[in-house]
């Protein structure tokens, strides 16, 4: 595992030698909000191939994304969000992950034993896993380089166990950050394969970001999807704000089911910045805002203004668009306007 | 008591999201249960005074219990009251319990107590009730207890029961050669300043703020600094002579609970900076490096260090103080003449932008800034004025919904706050709310395309491999548009004056000003913060550091070479 530099072969630290176990288990999606303990994490990643690094515009934002991802794809995500502020902004997603049961690792640097024992003297010190003690199905912490891979395993296999869900595993940032010259990696230990609980192959997921929007007619009235079949999922808990991101993961678990999220203007505006990232992510995505032709105005400017595509719902009788309005791997996002 | 019928001047203000907005009458309605979080802590840190914020049910509960992480790091007076279903509150209350420094569950049978005595010593207060009817008495009672509070009454209401530990702490800061006296939040809002302030004079000690005091209400500040002699230098946080202070020093006395490690460069795995500690403050959670900790008010024991240094003599050394007066008008001019130089066809250099808006800021404006490089721009320029910024966690994307409260609970004052473009969609919904609300807040977004604080460390420690700190670019007029603010784009010099300009006039809606800004900028503040994130990993990554800085002098000469013009000159002096 060792690589060259200008010194001759470097031994890894613990983040290349994470990202390394992560590729081995097959996993290929890591979400990220950066800070600096996270960053040799993603030095690792940019380094090994098969391991694509989405950034979001919020860690709550993170959790939402690998949340859908778990579900459409059957396997988690990794998660890497900064310790302290981060932590406490990707709760909400963690608990919505327990109820949905979607299979997510968490995987966060955290402060080293000697400072865990004055967390409130030290920099963004705060007691992860005390904090998560009720929204984590499992949660573990890494303090020895030596026990990385091993723990990597275990919280993967309690992330793909059951039932399934969001795991935990904070890691001391100088495991991430130290270079091991003798370590022996432990032997993979395979995780359990899952089917996907959304919908299989090339069928339409509808995303409703939280219950109350289930409407049974929203694709027939916006003429998609007629001839094919459907299934509707929506995040474990209320997701207002938060449905575009769960749909973006759905797209990226998924790459060949059609993905339509449905919201409120309100939804819409909320979630400007992961449109942002939809759009520059080129995952096509189709976000319907229905609320009448009074919204259409700020509907389309809204999409204007994340580099989004639009189209009024009325030109979905037309085949073209409406593949358009599905959106393909070459896309971005396009917005409904329902009026 | 109806919260319509309030303002800062004779009430406390409530600030709530969704369910919550609908069960308290007269609460300020936000559109996210975080950002309530942090209008309410906005409210706190530049008010003063006490606020509070409410949610129901789980999802809302745990994005109050994030925002809610940033004001119990700074240990500011806010009540955070939730309605929890049995269910929710096991999932819940782990996090609002880590997020707090007191629980109290009225659905137990509780009682809120004291509650003025812990909003002074073990702020945040988090009460939980059963649903929204109980969570609107229960916000109603809250406020009804805290109406009069001021945080020097309640600190007062504490006698000084540990006195035999003051006693045995004064002959170490007696014989200290180079003294500092390191002001936390809670010394500079609760205590008496012309106590501190003589000590100061008697020690011939320069007296530094941390980052968390800096950020003192502006009704405050004014009198902080009004009890202090020209001859005594009072220093910002993170600044050149601030730190070269701490460094320096033979013997730190830490006035406040409030302040950690980061304010004393508690580096205790690199042991960079070994300086004896001495921290005086009610309560405290935990010794940290301190080497001695004393349990009293930090104006009593001023007084009573005042006593013993009139008896036994300063042993202070000749000129110690007074050279950091010297220093800190140096840094002044230093980051001033660096201000001058950035100005190209269509980006600005951040030191320009930072300094025109604090010099542009009429005299009574409170700043808002955030943990990342836009809020080190704006610490670098706005020293002993006014700034509301999360200090302890650093937090970003906090700054708009802090504007919310803090306009709120200053209306008769102007509200600038900066916000990077990489945390500005944390709450940009809340851009809404203040057109909805009539505030004219100007929210200067820093627009260089990336997570620029990170990217610095990428700099700094990994060789410039700028690994996914580009943003895509983004028109945040169009955004501002959509939230109903007014906005306009910046440039050019021209463009600015013209926005300092627009910022400057009366208006009844938000201004969001647009600032296309150079890439890769170092700011002249926040060492102190990096240092704290890599201590730990210091000498490990001591190598790499050495390399990184080459490449980086190679290849980014501009930004680095600000910097070390600005380091230099100030470290000579």
């Amino acid at each position: 595992m060792s690589r060259p530099s200008l010194f001759g072969r470097v031994a890894p630290n613990g983040s290349e030698r994470a990202a390394e176990r992560f590729t081995q288990h097959g996993l290929n999606l890591v979400i990220s909000i950066p800070g600096t303990q996270v960053l040799p994490l993603w030095d690792a990643i940019d380094r090994t191939e098969g391991l694509k690094l989405v950034v979001p515009r919020s860690e709550r934002s993170a959790g939402f994304i690998a949340e859908g991802y778990g579900l459409s794809s059957g396997r988690p995500a990794v998660v890497v969000n900064t310790l302290g502020p981060g932590v406490a902004n990707e709760a909400i997603a963690v608990a919505s992950a327990a109820k949905s049961m979607a299979p997510v690792l968490y995987f966060t640097p955290c402060q080293p034993q000697a400072k865990r024992s004055r967390l409130p003297q030290v920099f963004q010190g705060l007691d992860h896993s005390a904090y998560m003690a009720g929204t984590a199905l499992d949660q573990s912490l890494c303090d020895d380089a030596a026990a990385l891979e091993g723990m990597i395993d275990a919280a993967l296999g309690a992330a793909m166990g059951s039932p399934t869900g969001p795991v935990r595993l904070d890691v001391a940032f100088p495991v991430l950050f130290r270079r091991t010259p003798k370590f022996v990696a432990t032997p993979l230990r395979k995780i359990a394969s899952r089917p996907p609980l959304a919908a299989p192959g090339k069928d339409l997921i509808l995303a409703l970001e939280d219950s109350s929007l289930a409407d049974g007619d929203l694709l027939d009235r916006a003429g998609l999807g007629g001839a094919m079949r459907r299934r509707e999922v929506h995040p474990g808990i209320d997701a207002a704000g938060s449905g575009l991101s769960f749909a973006l993961g759905l797209r990226l678990g998924r790459p060949r089911s059609p993905v339509v999220v449905a919201t409120t203007v309100e939804g819409l505006l909320a979630q400007l910045g992961v449109a942002v990232v939809a759009n520059s992510q080129r995952v096509g995505l189709t976000f319907a805002a229905f609320e009448g032709s009074s919204a259409a105005a700020t509907v389309r400017k809204a999409a204007e203004a994340t580099g989004a595509a639009w189209m009024p719902i009325a030109a979905a009788d037309d085949p073209d668009a409406v593949r358009a309005a599905f959106g393909s791997r070459s896309r971005g996002l396009t917005v409904l306007v329902d009026g | 008591m109806d919260f319509a019928q309030t303002t800062s001047s004779d009430g406390v203000l409530c600030f709530a999201a969704g369910a919550a907005a609908n069960a308290i009458r007269g609460s300020i309605a936000l559109r996210d249960a975080q950002a309530a979080a942090h209008a309410a802590d906005g409210a706190a840190r530049a008010g003063g005074g006490p606020a509070i914020t409410a949610a129901v049910g789980l999802a809302d509960s745990l994005r109050l219990a994030a925002g809610l992480v940033t004001a119990c790091g700074d240990r500011l007076p806010v009540v955070a009251a939730v309605a929890l279903s049995s269910d929710e509150a096991d999932v819940a209350l782990p996090a609002l319990r880590t997020a707090s420094r007191t629980l109290l569950d009225l659905r137990d049978g509780s009682a809120m107590g004291d509650l003025a005595q812990l909003l002074a010593t073990r702020s945040p207060v988090v009460v939980v009730t059963a649903d929204s009817e109980s969570l609107a008495t229960a916000v109603e009672g809250a406020a009804s207890a805290i109406a009069d509070w001021s945080h020097a009454a309640a600190v007062a209401a504490f006698d000084d029961a540990e006195s035999e530990s003051a006693t045995a702490a004064l002959p170490a800061l007696r014989d200290s050669k180079r003294p500092v006296i390191l002001v936390g939040r809670g010394a500079a809002v609760g205590s008496d300043p012309v106590a501190i302030a003589r000590l100061a004079k008697t020690w011939q000690a320069p007296v530094c703020l941390t980052f968390s005091a800096t950020g003192m209400p502006a009704s405050v500040l004014g009198r902080f600094l009004a009890a202090f002699s020209a001859d005594v230098p009072v220093l910002p946080a993170g600044t050149v002579p601030w730190s070269t202070a701490l460094a320096r020093a033979d013997r730190i006395l830490a006035l406040g609970s409030g302040v950690a490690e980061t304010d004393w460069f508690g580096l205790t795995e690199a042991r960079l900076v070994r300086t004896p500690v001495t921290l005086v403050a009610l309560e405290p959670e935990s010794e940290g490096v301190a080497e001695t900790i004393v349990n009293c008010e930090a104006g009593s024991f001023s007084m009573a260090l005042v006593e013993e240094l009139e008896r036994g003599g300063a042993l202070t050394a000749d000129g110690w103080s007074e050279r950091f007066i010297e220093a800190r008008a140096k840094w002044t001019e230093l980051v001033d003449d660096e201000a001058q130089r950035g100005v190209g066809d269509e980006v600005l250099s951040a030191a320009l932008v930072a300094r025109q808006i604090v010099s542009a800021a009429p005299a009574e404006t409170v700043f808002v800034g955030e943990g990342g490089a836009s809020g080190m721009w704006l610490a670098s320029y706005a020293w002993l004025r006014p700034i509301a910024m999360p200090a302890q966690h650093a937090s970003i994307g906090a700054s708009i919904g802090m504007a919310v409260g803090i306009a709120a609970a200053e209306p008769q004052r102007p509200v600038w706050a900066v916000v990077g473009d990489g945390a500005f969609f944390y709450c940009a919904r809340e851009l809404a709310t203040l057109t909805e609300r009539g505030a004219p807040v100007v929210v200067f977004v820093f627009n260089d395309r990336s997570w620029n604080a990170i990217r610095l460390v990428q700099t700094l420690f990994f060789r410039r491999r700028t690994v996914g700190t580009d943003l895509p670019s983004v028109n945040y007029r169009d955004m501002a548009d959509l939230h109903g603010a007014e906005s306009i784009r910046v440039k050019t010099a021209g463009d600015l004056a013209k926005a300092l300009s627009m910022a400057q006039e009366p208006r009844t809606r938000p201004l969001v000003v647009d600032v296309r800004i150079e890439k890769g900028a170092i700011p002249f503040v926040g060492a102190n913060l990096i240092l704290a994130e890599v201590d730990g990993v210091l000498r490990s990554l001591s190598g790499a550091a050495a390399v990184s800085s080459g490449v980086a002098a190679a290849k980014d000469r501009p930004a680095l070479l600000a910097n070390l013009r600005v380091i230099r000159g100030a470290v000579r002096k």
